[in-house]
């Protein structure tokens, strides 16, 4: 410690500065995002750096309701929900036996699924979409669903095999011998303690889908199941346009709030699986 | 015993595969089975035409000095800021400042952020009349400039800055806790013995954390390949990115679905697919290659 203060150099202080200004950037640029969405667009534009004085929550009011964001939101909560609901069902088991059980071809299994992960969806896109189109999948938030379980698979299941490896082996036995067979041990013993990974997994995702864009994109095209990120660029679109600056900015942070409200919740979480995903191979 | 393994097995994996080969390895199977045809998508007259999709693509000029270059564009240079900074910002924030968690999470908050959204939000800090930029330039007194940041020539770089904002604060959270597991006492003993934070750096740290590098360079390389929303968010809603925001992600979903000027060019289209596919696969072979021969070094 002593080391460090005593070799603290002008280079050392330009260093912090320029850490702290990378801060200080981020959360300007949000504060004024925020305090510009309170704003009429006349008071925007006579000055982009004033105060807000008489906050306009109509802007809000406006984009929910008449600019239907509200709509899209609840879209993207129909959707982004029961995908990782449905995904952690399938994922989680899956996990586990490929983890914990000896059975034939489980190294290559792994392996195959895992493989998904260095797979760019666009070279799918196609033969999905057609592949869809032809189950009369095109469209509807069921078809969107399992594509995003879908997709979501190598890397879920990948995560978890991860977590179901740290348990230890003793665990098992000790419920075989206690007379607890092999899907009650699942359940009631090793799915309960993996329950940071599930919980690291589900974060993940929900983030992850709920910013999705190219495949909601491709799979849907009725504005009225528009997911949020379809909604807002639609808007970006015709608000751009009309010159309706305030309302845009309103959207921008109702998007980004559940974003940030899970984050400031569950962060160590969030690092934890972010890290375990990297680091075991 | 052995029996009952079995139907929990299938039942356990069953489900999760199913949906799996179904929904994505079958239809990733198939694109290189598509890219080979000359199909409008919408009937069946699919005409084989071999590699033609590839040597149309492949003498296309507008696809080497736009599309490839923006993607390689990304790759690299994007790359090269991305974990440059998260590095940088790693080293900083492990000489504990005050408020450490508080930036952490600060600088990491922008991979979160739903690109659409970061789109937008950039374009607002670009903006010629009204952005954030210009007008911080008229507060100190440099008015008279007033660049337009994103004109045809400059706008692939304008949107590489958002990119690289948005990306490094999730590599600079993954790279900084692999960072820490460092032991401190190597870190100490060297630092005893007069090497630089320099040396430390490159001859210490890098070599414990190899595998987490090189697993997130590889990351990086799939995500730079498919960067699909922040570029086509960018013009706002108007279907057909410019130039500067073209890649090969977008490219591809204008070939083949794009809204406004709509080619169903799906054979064609999908041959992209498979390009982005095998630029993923190149990168892998030769950064797993790079690393064996390091191991064996260390």
């Amino acid at each position: 410690m002593k080391i460090l203060t005593k070799g603290r150099t002008a280079w050392d202080i330009i260093a912090r500065v320029l850490l702290y200004l990378w801060c200080a950037f981020s959360i300007f640029v949000f504060l004024w995002v925020i305090n510009s969405s309170l704003k009429t667009n006349q008071g925007f534009f006579s000055d982009i750096w004033g105060i807000a004085h008489s906050p306009q929550y109509g802007n809000y009011r406006k984009i929910w309701t008449t600019y239907h964001l509200g709509t899209y939101f609840i879209n993207s909560l129909l959707i982004v929900i029961p995908s990782v609901l449905g995904l952690l069902a399938v994922s989680a088991p899956a996990a586990y036996v490929l983890a914990r059980k000896e059975f034939p071809f489980r190294k290559q299994i792994t392996n195959l699924v895992s493989f998904g992960m260095g797979i760019p969806y666009q070279l799918l896109l196609v033969p999905l979409f057609f592949l869809l189109f032809n189950l009369r999948l095109i469209n509807s938030k069921f078809g969107l669903i399992m594509v995003y379980i879908a997709l979501s698979i190598p890397f879920t299941v990948f995560l978890l095999l991860g977590y179901f490896r740290t348990l230890p082996k003793s665990l098992e036995e000790a419920a075989e011998i206690d007379g607890c067979g092999p899907m009650l041990t699942f359940f009631r013993i090793m799915l309960p303690l993996t329950r940071n990974g599930l919980v690291a997994a589900a974060v993940l995702n929900f983030v992850g889908l709920w910013n999705e864009f190219l495949l909601a994109l491709t799979f849907i095209s009725k504005d009225s199941n528009y997911t949020l990120s379809m909604g807002l660029y639609a808007l970006q679109g015709s608000l751009q346009y009309t010159g309706d600056w305030v309302s845009l900015f309103a959207a921008f942070t109702l998007v980004v709030i559940p974003t940030f409200l899970l984050f400031i919740l569950l962060s160590r979480t969030i690092v934890a699986g972010m890290t375990m995903g990297a680091v075991k191979e | 015993m052995k029996r009952k393994n079995t139907t929990m097995v299938l039942l356990f994996l069953g489900p999760c595969l199913l949906l799996y080969l179904l929904l994505f390895l079958y239809p990733a199977v198939k694109a290189f089975f598509v890219s080979l045809f000359d199909w409008n998508g919408f009937t069946s007259d699919m005409q084989f035409i071999g590699l033609g999709n590839f040597r149309e693509l492949f003498s296309d000029t507008h696809f080497w000095s736009v599309v490839m270059a923006n993607s390689f564009g990304i790759i690299f240079f994007g790359g090269i800021l991305t974990f440059g900074i998260a590095f940088f910002l790693s080293g900083l924030i492990a000489t504990g400042p005050k408020g450490k968690k508080f930036m952490r999470g600060l600088i990491y908050f922008p991979s979160i952020i739903n690109p659409v959204a970061v789109a937008i939000l950039w374009s607002f800090i670009y903006n010629h009349q009204y952005g954030l930029l210009n007008g911080f330039l008229r507060v100190i007194g440099l008015g008279h400039i007033q660049p337009t940041w994103t004109a045809p020539d400059t706008l692939f770089w304008a949107i590489l800055v958002a990119l690289v904002w948005m990306y490094s604060g999730f590599y600079f959270v993954i790279l900084s806790s692999a960072l820490e597991r460092v032991p401190v006492d190597l870190v100490e003993s060297a630092k005893l013995e007069g090497a630089s934070e320099f040396r430390i750096f490159f001859t210490i740290k890098i070599p414990m954390i190899w595998d987490v590098l090189v697993t997130t360079i590889i990351f990086w390389c799939i995500t730079a390949v498919k960067e699909f929303s922040l570029l086509y968010a960018w013009g706002g809603g108007v279907d057909v990115p410019q130039a500067g925001a073209q890649n090969l992600a977008t490219y591809m979903y204008m070939t083949a679905f794009g809204r406004r000027v709509t080619m169903y060019r799906m054979g064609y289209s999908t041959a992209m697919g498979v390009v982005m596919f095998l630029i993923v696969a190149l990168f892998y072979l030769i950064i797993t290659r790079l690393t064996r021969r390091e191991e064996i070094q260390y």
